[in-house]
């Protein structure tokens, strides 16, 4: 089991935003991807997810082997990949319970259905281990929910959808210090050897709980460092500086200045 | 004229149907004025009714959920006022239903008397071209009346509807939220006002509408409009009419739902709420059967 983004080249809107992502994630690895904000962390978890704002220059996405560029998002979620989002989308009028209903009988084979009993306890128990609340199954999805409310809404889907490799986009941001640790808990009991975990974050907080095996730093649209736990406590005293020192990066987030093309002529009124 | 199955089984059903008026309940029905006491549930099915004129009054401090059914299979017409005396609730589900592409004018007109609630439940789901005026006046303290609509429309029906609401008195309330389905060249135009006039303090007028259409040729206009003569009140409006949202499509997909899978889960997030409001199982049935196949019809997903 194996995802792999071959020297992947991304632009949105005419401005390259990936430049070169090479990353291999086998299942049961967990990988964090850390950097600068702009630098393209959570373009690369959108893109693999399939979003249609982002256009793929060159490279490839491949899940053991086979691409999956010309998969579209709902078929790469059947695939076995999922995507925490950092802010998740509001659907109102839509029940918890419903949609994650409709997305588990989405991935059975036909003529099969839901046991609906079996799944009402694994989503009471899961709700129950992300201390969401009782009425959790019949609240609209992701409306009126808090920020770290939300973020714990993707962990209970993640758990039950059980994906093969998840990118989990920021999952930190807006969670409280207990919310975090049960998230962090959550998360790490889903570690095995059919998942492969690809964790986005800013900081070292979220890694004290989920620890992961390669930490990536990404600065200009590509990966420019891997190495393990040392790295985290580095980056967290000293910021990004010393890489972009190390390895010689300069302006890695300065975009093209425009260019003049001469003076039009113009007609003035006398 | 038969009753319908969904009624069948039901006490308290008036039937309005051709030319005559059949009563099964323990209301009191006299020619076109139904006079409605106590507390309870009652039935009222109006068939192709030949005249246009009824009266519903709801006696003080009586409690009564009121489903209205109307079926038209020929242009039909309708002016029903409502009299809901001081200190009564009225819970009114009424749809629409017609077996052919037909033209159907409602006119109702609500009188809300002192600490009187009115709570109305309408579905806008048959075809052809469809008038229907609501007027509510909220005539003495503390009346209240919420409106809840829902509003499906495909292959060229028309729907025209207006609703005015007027804050009669002080420490009146009304909320109106409307949802609003177009497809296939269907045209959804409504009017939405509420007035509060001078020396009303303390009431409160609410609108919401949301809109969703489904193809290019769909339209959806609200005219959401507030009349407000009084400084200490709250008013508020807002219509949110557009095409299915990307980013409810692009999530609903990420979790592995097929674009029809999100399209009609998103379309349920319209329609749900309203029918889980129904509390009467075989109407509720009905209504959900009636949907579907609108919404199959005109290969909404």
């Amino acid at each position: 089991m194996v995802l792999e983004i071959r020297d992947l080249f991304v632009s949105v809107e005419d401005t390259m935003i990936l430049q070169g992502v090479n990353l291999t994630v086998n299942g049961g690895e967990t990988h964090a991807i850390m950097g600068p904000n702009g630098t393209g962390k959570s373009t690369l978890a959108s893109i693999c997810m399939g979003h249609p704002k982002y256009r793929i220059e060159s490279g490839d996405i491949l899940i053991d082997g086979e691409s999956i560029l010309e998969k579209s998002v709902d078929e790469r979620s059947r695939l076995g990949l999922f995507l925490a989002m950092q802010n998740p989308t509001e659907v109102p009028g839509v029940t918890n319970f419903d949609f994650i209903k409709a997305a588990l009988q989405t991935r059975m084979d036909e003529g099969k259905h839901l046991r609906v009993g079996k799944f009402i306890l694994e989503f009471e128990t899961a709700s129950k281990d992300l201390s969401m609340g009782k009425g959790l199954a019949h609240r609209f999805l992701n409306q009126g929910f808090s920020g770290g409310e939300k973020k714990r809404n993707e962990i209970l889907q993640m758990k039950l959808l059980k994906p093969k490799f998840a990118f989990l986009d920021e999952i930190d941001s807006g969670l409280d210090v207990d919310a975090l640790r049960i998230v962090g808990q959550n998360v790490t009991e889903l570690k095995s050897p059919d998942l492969g975990l690809v964790l986005i974050t800013h900081y070292q907080r979220l890694l004290d709980y989920i620890t992961p095996d390669y930490v990536h730093v990404m600065i200009g649209g590509k990966i420019v460092k891997t190495g393990g736990l040392d790295l985290i406590e580095k980056i967290d005293s000293q910021g990004y500086e010393w890489v972009k020192t190390e390895l010689g990066i300069t302006d890695f987030d300065k975009r093209p200045e425009p260019v003049s093309l001469g003076t039009c002529p113009t007609k003035s009124l006398k | 004229m038969k009753v319908p199955n969904y009624l069948e089984a039901k006490d308290n059903v008036i039937l309005f149907q051709g030319n005559t008026v059949t009563n099964h309940s323990k209301q009191k029905v006299t020619g076109t004025e139904v006079l409605l006491d106590g507390s309870g549930t009652v039935f009222l099915y109006l068939e192709d009714y030949s005249q246009n004129e009824i009266h519903i009054k709801v006696s003080e401090h009586s409690q009564i959920e009121l489903y209205m059914i109307y079926k038209s299979s020929k242009p039909c017409a309708y002016d029903i006022h409502f009299q809901v005396n001081s200190f009564a609730v009225l819970n009114i589900f009424s749809a629409t239903r017609n077996i052919e592409v037909t033209t159907l004018d409602i006119h109702r007109t609500f009188h809300l008397g002192s600490q009187a609630v009115l709570n109305s439940t309408k579905a806008l789901i048959n075809m052809g071209t469809t008038s229907l005026v609501d007027e509510v006046h909220l005539d003495s303290e503390l009346a209240q009346a919420n409106l809840d609509l829902l509003n499906i429309g495909a292959y060229n029906d028309v729907f025209t509807v207006k609703q005015d609401v007027y804050h009669n008195a002080k420490s009146t309330l009304s909320n109106i939220t409307n949802s609003l389905i177009s497809h296939a060249n269907a045209v959804l135009d409504y009017s939405v006002s509420g007035r509060i006039f001078k020396g009303n303090e303390f009431s409160s007028c609410k609108q919401q509408n949301k809109g969703i259409i489904l193809d290019e040729a769909g339209v959806i206009q609200v005219l959401p409009k507030l009349y407000i003569d009084e400084y200490n009140v709250e008013a508020s409006h807002g219509a949110a009419i557009g095409q299915m949202d990307e980013e409810q499509m692009y999530y609903l997909q990420s979790r592995g739902l097929t674009e029809s899978e999100a399209r009609s889960l998103i379309i349920s997030g319209y329609t749900k709420p309203f029918v889980s409001a129904i509390q009467d199982e075989d109407i509720k049935q009905m209504i959900e059967r009636q949907i579907l196949k609108r919404i199959n019809e005109a290969n909404i997903i």
